[in-house]
């Protein structure tokens, strides 16, 4: 069931050995919580169930701490279904390592972590602690990273409180998972951010990447959701996205979701509305939405044994996005059809992590982390210590400015606000 | 009595007045019934007289039909039919011509059918037949990027491409895939001819002034109409043919689709089989059919090599699905099971990855295939071009792109300044670090004395409080204490 780390072997075995006891003891609720084992941090154990939020907006682009890259990859991590038949615990590790080490990676979690159900199914209260300790140390690296690496964090059906079988155990996983990744943080007693990018049941993040020239900013918009529903795919979750994001006036750039255990991903074109400033209608244009359903790292589901489907396609995908001069085409309500150069972040390039039957990383992955990999910081810092104080301190006068430089371009296209559309 | 006699005698009076009424009455509608019985007799034989008339008529069209060759009312027909066989197949006259084109005469020579045609039929339809065409990547080739392109229509003016834009993002791709290094195949997936040169789209042509009209001669009109043989001269001359000559280490194979199947059906006509003999290059090559397995060999350089097939089904040209379910349900139907590695469909409305190692690919024009009567769609701008590591029998990695992302010099750029920025943040957190040390090391402090020192303060603080050390602040001269 679980392949390697012998740690996790260790704790869920301890786990499962008291959750069969008390199983085989009583098997009402009522006397499973009287006579429930002792386990540490008992207190937020059971915590409450909360209504389903709205969909949260996380922007991004006035945040001056994080470096914006020209290009960004981003792993996408959906339906792990830790402590679940098939959970490949492995391909979760490695994910986790090749996002840790690649500068300009950042990582998307689209739920469903863990696999609570009925408590007939799965006594999972008591593994629940064990896997949730195990994620925070996995993702505690990621989080608190000089750039922080975690994009978002949506909780899935699973996860309890989502999802009505959950609705009245009383479970929230996830805020214990960010409960104990804030205690990580201990030198400042703080976290290093306001909160973790974490969304229960929706999230819209308005991502930064820098123009080519270095001068500019250029947002791309992310809506990411578990997904919901039956034999859905990636048309019955852009629907219902479109749904969701009418209310708020925003049209997504990229729309993510999981639940399903299928890869699938398409284009949808939609018309978009270009105004100036006093929100005069300028000009129409086609966007392009590009929609995806990401698989799982469940290999053989107890409930897809049942009903007779194959494996699921289990796979981690890389999206790269990149900003570039692109030629789009905007319909002025003149009828002229004009042609503009913008920078804008194109379409992705779609790299597969680890390689089909094994849990090697794919050529490109480790190519692409050996390209753009994390300055090894230990390193850095034992050569600095080796270093006198007027050494460090030239070193720091003949540092280069930033990557906001001051220099005015000369004729670069800028973002799509200023592009001048004909009247 | 006599008041009874002279009722009687007026009484009779009376009924004769109304008698006489009434009969004259009779008469009057008598002679109304023979008017309108007379209208009723004529406009009856002038109904039976139209009918005659009518079916006189019909029974004349009938055997003009019969009698008369397709298309051809008049001179009109006379007139089309000689531009369409001109445009589709040759002056001399139509080749093999399908039962519509045939004359009355031509058709009362046929045979009957026999089990044997059917037979004969049916084992000639195979599904997914292994091509006899095969893509070998050399050694010194890194990668492996197939780029496909279908739904063209050529020439058509309801839902056809400009060239040279089409051309341009083509060429802008081929690029991108890096064909110097990397084996660069492209595959038109179908729909290249277009299907605007049926009859119907001649007769319904928009009239337009082909040469103006001059001092001595007249304006030469024409029909904005594209035949066969002009859709073959602008695909080979202005599409294969430079592509061809501008990169000359790609690989280009041409497969029918919808279209082209129509076209095979009633002008007897291999359309990319033609244009692929007309253009004569050694790296064009045409796979006959709709679903396909090409093999595929990777060498390397020890001598060994890795096999693996990629699929093409290419018939969904007449499939209007817009859902991935529907449209994977539609490619069955059409086009049955294929067996290769990695699949690639054409001609969808989906423009994606529909399932594992499964892909779909938009046309190249400007709407989708839509139902009749529906308003139809943009196409998608989706993934057309995918770029392949072979590292097995049957293992491929597989990306959804023309080349694997290689860094630019900006990007070069962009990563020493940002390993400058952290090593600033390190030198920085190092300076603080031992101004803390050396400002401890003085004192020698440790974080626990610190707190010590604070709740000493404290404690002293509440002390002065309670004895009112300091308390000329609050007005009290304390010094007489």
């Amino acid at each position: 069931m679980f392949m390697g780390n012998e740690e996790l072997i260790d704790r869920v075995k301890q786990a499962l050995k008291l959750a069969k006891t008390a199983k085989e003891e009583k098997k009402t609720m009522k006397d499973f919580w009287d006579k429930r084992p002792e386990v540490d941090d008992v207190e937020g154990l059971y915590g409450v169930t909360a209504p389903v939020e709205p969909i949260k907006i996380y922007n991004k682009m006035e945040d001056d701490e994080c470096f914006v890259w020209i290009e960004m990859a981003i792993a996408v991590v959906s339906d792990p279904h830790l402590a679940a038949r098939g959970a490949n615990i492995v391909r979760f590790i490695k994910t986790n390592k090749w996002t840790s080490k690649t500068a300009n990676a950042l990582m998307v979690s689209l739920g469903d972590v863990f696999n609570n159900g009925r408590l007939e199914e799965h006594p999972d209260i008591v593994r629940n602690q064990a896997i949730i300790s195990y994620v925070a140390e996995q993702w505690a690296p990621i989080v608190l990273a000089e750039n922080n690496k975690m994009l978002m964090m949506v909780d899935g059906n699973h996860d309890g409180e989502n999802g009505r079988r959950n609705a009245d155990r009383g479970l929230a996983p996830m805020e214990q998972l960010i409960d104990k990744l804030m205690q990580y943080d201990s030198e400042e007693g703080k976290f290093r951010y306001d909160s973790v990018p974490h969304a229960k049941f929706g999230a819209v993040t308005i991502l930064p990447f820098a123009t080519p020239d270095g001068c500019d900013k250029v947002p791309l918009t992310f809506y990411m959701t578990h997904g919901s529903g039956r034999n859905g795919n990636v048309d019955s979750e852009h629907a219902k996205a479109q749904a969701y994001l009418s209310q708020c006036g925003i049209m997504a750039d990229v729309e993510l979701s999981g639940h399903h255990h299928k890869n699938t991903n398409s284009v949808k074109v939609q018309q978009q509305m270009i105004k100036d400033e006093n929100d005069n209608l300028i000009a129409i244009t086609d966007k392009k939405t590009f929609v995806a359903s990401e698989s799982t790292l469940q290999e053989d589901a107890e409930y897809s044994r049942m009903n007779g489907f194959p494996p699921a396609d289990s796979n981690v995908n890389i999206y790269v996005f990149r900003a570039k001069v692109i030629s789009k085409k905007y319909y002025s309500i003149n009828g002229k059809l004009v042609d503009k150069k913008v920078v804008e972040v194109d379409r992705p390039l779609i790299i597969p992590m680890f390689r089909e039957g094994s849990n090697e990383y794919t050529d490109f992955a480790k190519r692409y982390m050996e390209e753009h990999c994390e300055p090894d910081m230990d390193v850095i810092r034992r050569e600095i210590r080796r270093m006198t104080k007027e050494e460090i301190e030239n070193a720091l006068k003949n540092q280069r400015a930033k990557y906001k430089s001051t220099k005015v371009p000369a004729k670069t296209p800028t973002s799509q606000k200023d592009a001048v559309i004909e009247k | 009595m006599i008041e009874n006699e002279e009722e009687n005698e007026l009484v009779e009076e009376n009924t004769q007045e109304t008698v006489d009424e009434l009969e004259k009455e009779r008469e009057e509608l008598k002679a109304e019934k023979a008017k309108y019985s007379a209208m009723i007799a004529q406009l009856e034989a002038e109904k039976k007289a139209l009918e005659e008339q009518a079916r006189a008529k019909t029974k004349k069209h009938a055997e003009e039909a019969a009698t008369a060759e397709p298309n051809q009312s008049g001179e009109k027909g006379k007139i089309l039919n000689s531009i369409f066989i001109t445009e589709n197949v040759g002056p001399d006259g139509a080749e093999g011509n399908n039962v519509a084109f045939k004359t009355a005469e031509e058709v009362s020579k046929f045979g009957k059918p026999v089990q044997k045609h059917f037979d004969d039929e049916r084992i000639a339809r195979k599904t997914s037949p292994l091509s006899s065409e095969k893509i070998v990547i050399e050694p010194q080739h890194e990668y492996f990027t197939i780029i496909l392109r279908c739904g063209l229509h050529v020439l058509d003016v309801g839902n056809g491409i400009s060239v040279p834009e089409f051309r341009k993002n083509l060429e802008e791709e081929i690029e991108a895939a890096d064909p110097e290094h990397n084996k660069v195949v492209l595959i038109f997936g179908g729909g290249v001819s277009g299907s605007e040169w049926k009859p119907r789209y001649l007769r319904n042509a928009k009239v337009v002034e082909k040469t103006p009209a001059t001092e001595t001669t007249p304006a030469v009109e024409a029909p904005v109409y594209s035949g066969v043989n002009k859709r073959e001269l602008v695909a080979s001359g202005q599409i294969i043919r430079p592509l061809l000559k501008k990169y000359p280490n790609i690989e280009i194979y041409l497969m029918d689709g919808a279209e082209e199947s129509d076209i095979k059906k009633y002008l007897k006509y291999s359309f990319l089989g033609n244009l692929a003999k007309r253009v004569n290059h050694p790296h064009l090559h045409y796979i006959p059919g709709v679903n396909t397995v090409i093999p595929v060999e990777r060498r390397l350089e020890d001598g060994g090599k890795y096999l693996t097939t990629i699929g093409v089904r290419t018939n969904q040209g007449k499939s209007r699905a817009n859902t991935v379910s529907a449209v994977l349900r539609a490619i069955m139907q059409n086009s049955g099971p294929n067996a290769a590695k990695l699949k690639f469909s054409t001609n969808v409305n989906i423009e994606g990855k529909l399932e594992k190692d499964h892909f779909g690919i938009g046309q190249s024009s400007d709407f989708k295939s839509t139902p009749i009567g529906k308003k139809p769609s943009p196409t998608e701008e989706g993934c057309k071009a995918f770029c392949c590591n072979i590292v097995g029998n049957d293992m491929i990695e597989i990306i959804q792109g023309p080349n694997y992302p290689k860094m630019t010099p900006e990007q070069y750029v962009e990563q020493q300044l940002y390993l400058e920025v952290q090593v600033n943040k390190a030198c920085r957190d190092e300076l603080t670090y031992r101004f803390i040390k050396q400002t401890n090391r003085k004192f020698e402090l440790t974080p626990k004395d610190v707190q010590k020192l604070h709740n000493g303060i404290k404690r002293v603080k509440a002390a002065n409080r309670v004895l009112n050390v300091g308390g000329e602040r609050n007005g009290n001269d304390m010094s007489k204490v």
